[in-house]
């Protein structure tokens, strides 16, 4: 029988509402710093939500989207880039770019240019371009899990040995005057104009929704074997992938949380592991009142232990398409330095979320910590739960 | 150890018509006599679904009509791949806001925003194909939604393949949908409608099955003009239902056989 092909990670890129780069996010993650503020970049005095947590980067919309996904494609590949060519394909999690304000008060139609620009593939298409992959290209487009199932992909299609490198990853922008409106009006936003900071607190019983963030994050993925033999520094192994539906209502996931249940078993199953192998969860975490009682109900139904759970969304709100795979190179850098990182703003747990094991203050695991597992559930119903494990025993880690 | 994936059922809607009166030649336009409620779709849910939308939703009830035998297989064996594009149908829902605001957009918050629908997001997510078809028919398996333009429903097809193979699930229902007519401006050419879905399951040896190795477009019909996400799908189903095997371009057939 023939063995399944190990998939590593060997580099990761982010930029992200606490800062441009892997370790300025990573160290404000660790510190609980916040990276939500009033709205910068249009005039939101009239609007019903004046805050978000968004990018040191100027632009906005499509470009800055673009920009974003190679800001942290580059830094990912700051030590080198992958062989172009059919080997390398490229795997994004990505929805459409809103059209700015002013297009839709404009007598004439879009450029083909323009459209073209916002559609969800544009930036998959960009990156390959950037590196001549040749392999493989997809977009990943349902909602908040699009750059978690995108990583699964990306993970299958190695193991499959459609390709021996995938670039997985995930772009968005949120902070846009279509967004704030939209999700205003399904009341999925939290409303404390008084006091943003306060304003995303995951899993606190006076939490009253989420906060609109964007960002990007890039990993680059490989087949162990071939990381080894260019001498690749693994970062960490991502030894499972769990996908499944809710089946349920389009913004709402079941109460008792079986549908993010079955991905996370999902994903151990696929990686060989029981529940008291994980060492921290990453939660999903809107800071909305029903995901964070569902997901708690999940994790529950999974975890007859408890475990160390906390959402970074506290820190730097919802990425959206992004999330996943920015919040994955978390678990991956918890695993690289034995930290795990906090909730910020979590004062009060929901007793109603049960008695989860909240990181409120960065945790040292001291070599403990070998498995992380970490969640994304979006509009639509799709679940994605990815499990990394250290890269110990997967070769050279760094 | 790769199972054996075979057809178990098929649906096609397009400008030649819908099921079998779909296979005529291949014509810009959009689907003639389309009523979405005599397609299973939920009234309830057709406020919040666009064009592409409802052709998908209906595009998965009758592949799933198609088959039989689907319903033994348990929810969380069910899965459903889509190739999707985002749904500009909600841009309809701002026209009363955008005119509200007299051509000013520094009047759209406080004039035009009061007028937007509650769930005019929710009518432009590009997954709610996925969504509405998921609810409907209890699919809670592996899933995914790409959009990649004409490729969309190319990955779809492909990944549901290897999900039945790789024995992620047991049922797979995989295909795309879109609706580009009125974009013909947009696009500079002639453009159509459409969806079509195959119900996939694990099979035995000699099966008519398919995949790809590389989503490719190599077998899409010029005849529609822009087909979108539903341009593969159409052109598999419409192969499939004539010869029962499906060799479109660059597309394989028996490759697990």
């Amino acid at each position: 029988m023939t063995e399944r092909r190990r998939v590593v990670v060997t580099a990761i890129g982010m930029v992200t509402p606490l800062g441009v780069g892997v370790e300025a996010t990573w160290r404000a993650t660790l510190r609980a710093d916040n990276g939500v503020r009033p709205v910068q970049r249009f005039d939101a005095s009239d609007y019903p939500v004046r805050f978000a947590a968004e990018v040191a980067v100027p632009g906005s919309g499509a470009p800055l989207k673009q920009t974003l996904a190679l800001m942290a494609l580059d830094e990912a590949l700051a030590g080198g880039a992958p062989a172009a060519g059919s080997r390398l394909g490229v795997c994004l999690g990505s929805e459409a770019a809103r059209p700015p304000l002013e297009w839709l008060f404009r007598s004439e139609a879009p450029k083909v240019s323009e459209i073209a620009a916002l559609a969800p593939d544009a930036p998959t298409r960009l990156v390959a371009a950037r590196l001549g992959a040749t392999g493989p290209r997809s977009t990943v487009s349902t909602a908040c899990t699009s750059s978690s199932q995108a990583i699964g992909e990306a993970v299958l299609r190695i193991r499959r040995g459609e390709v021996d490198t995938m670039i997985a990853g995930g772009v968005d922008v949120l902070s846009e005057p279509l967004m704030v409106v939209g999700f205003s009006k399904l009341g999925a936003l939290s409303t404390r104009n008084d006091a943003p900071e306060l304003a995303s607190r995951p899993f606190d019983a006076h939490r009253d929704g989420f906060v609109l963030g964007e960002g990007a994050g890039m990993l680059v993925l490989e087949e162990r074997e071939h990381a080894l033999r260019r001498g690749a520094p693994i970062l960490a192994e991502v030894t499972g992938y769990g996908c499944s539906c809710n089946a349920w209502r389009i913004t709402d996931s079941p109460p008792d949380g079986r549908g993010a249940a079955a991905a996370m078993l999902d994903a151990l199953h696929d990686a060989g592991l029981t529940p008291a192998d994980i060492g921290y969860i990453n939660a999903h975490g809107t800071s909305t009142p029903q995901n964070d009682y569902s997901e708690s109900q999940a994790i529950h139904r999974v975890f007859a232990s408890p475990v160390p759970v906390s959402s970074t969304k506290g820190q730097m709100g919802h990425l959206v398409a992004a999330c996943g795979a920015v919040e994955a190179i978390l678990c991956v850098l918890a695993l690289r330095d034995q930290q795990l990182p906090p909730t910020r703003n979590l004062v009060d747990p929901d007793p109603a979320c049960g008695d989860l094991d909240h990181v409120r203050i960065a945790r040292a695991t001291h070599g403990a910590l070998k498995h992380t597992l970490t969640n994304a559930f979006g509009f639509g119903g799709s679940n994605g739960s990815l499990v990394f494990s250290s890269a110990e025993g997967s070769g050279q880690p760094r | 150890m790769q199972r054996h994936v075979k057809i178990i059922g098929a649906s096609v809607f397009c400008p030649a018509g819908i099921g079998i009166f779909g296979l005529g030649p291949p014509e810009p336009g959009g689907v003639p006599g389309f009523d979405p409620i005599a397609c299973g779709v939920p009234r309830k849910h057709l406020k919040t679904m666009t064009r592409a939308v409802q052709l998908g939703v209906a595009g998965v009830n009758a592949a799933l009509a198609s088959a039989s035998g689907w319903e033994a297989i348990g929810p969380e064996r069910r899965g459903l791949f889509v190739g999707a594009s985002p749904q500009a149908g909600d841009a309809e829902d701002l026209a009363a806001a955008l005119k509200a605001c007299g051509g000013d957009p520094g009047k759209f918050a406080r004039e035009g925003v009061p007028l937007i629908p509650p769930l005019w997001l929710v009518k432009g997510l590009s997954n709610n194909v996925l969504g509405y078809a998921s609810a409907q028919h209890d699919l809670r398996g592996d899933n995914g939604n790409w959009c990649d333009g004409p490729l969309g429903g190319a990955i779809a097809l492909a990944q549901a393949v290897h999900a039945i193979a790789e024995g992620r699930v047991d049922l797979a229902i995989a295909g795309g949908a879109d609706s580009l007519v009125g974009a013909e401006a947009v696009v500079d050419g002639p453009c159509a409608e459409g969806a079509a879905f195959v119900v996939l399951a694990a099979g035995e040896r000699g099966d008519s099955v398919v995949t790809a190795g590389i989503p490719t477009d190599d077998g899409l019909e010029e005849g529609f003009g822009q087909l979108g996400s539903a341009a593969v799908p159409v052109a598999w189903v419409r192969a499939w239902l004539k010869d029962r095997k499906v060799d479109v371009g660059g597309v394989r057939a028996n490759w697990y056989s």
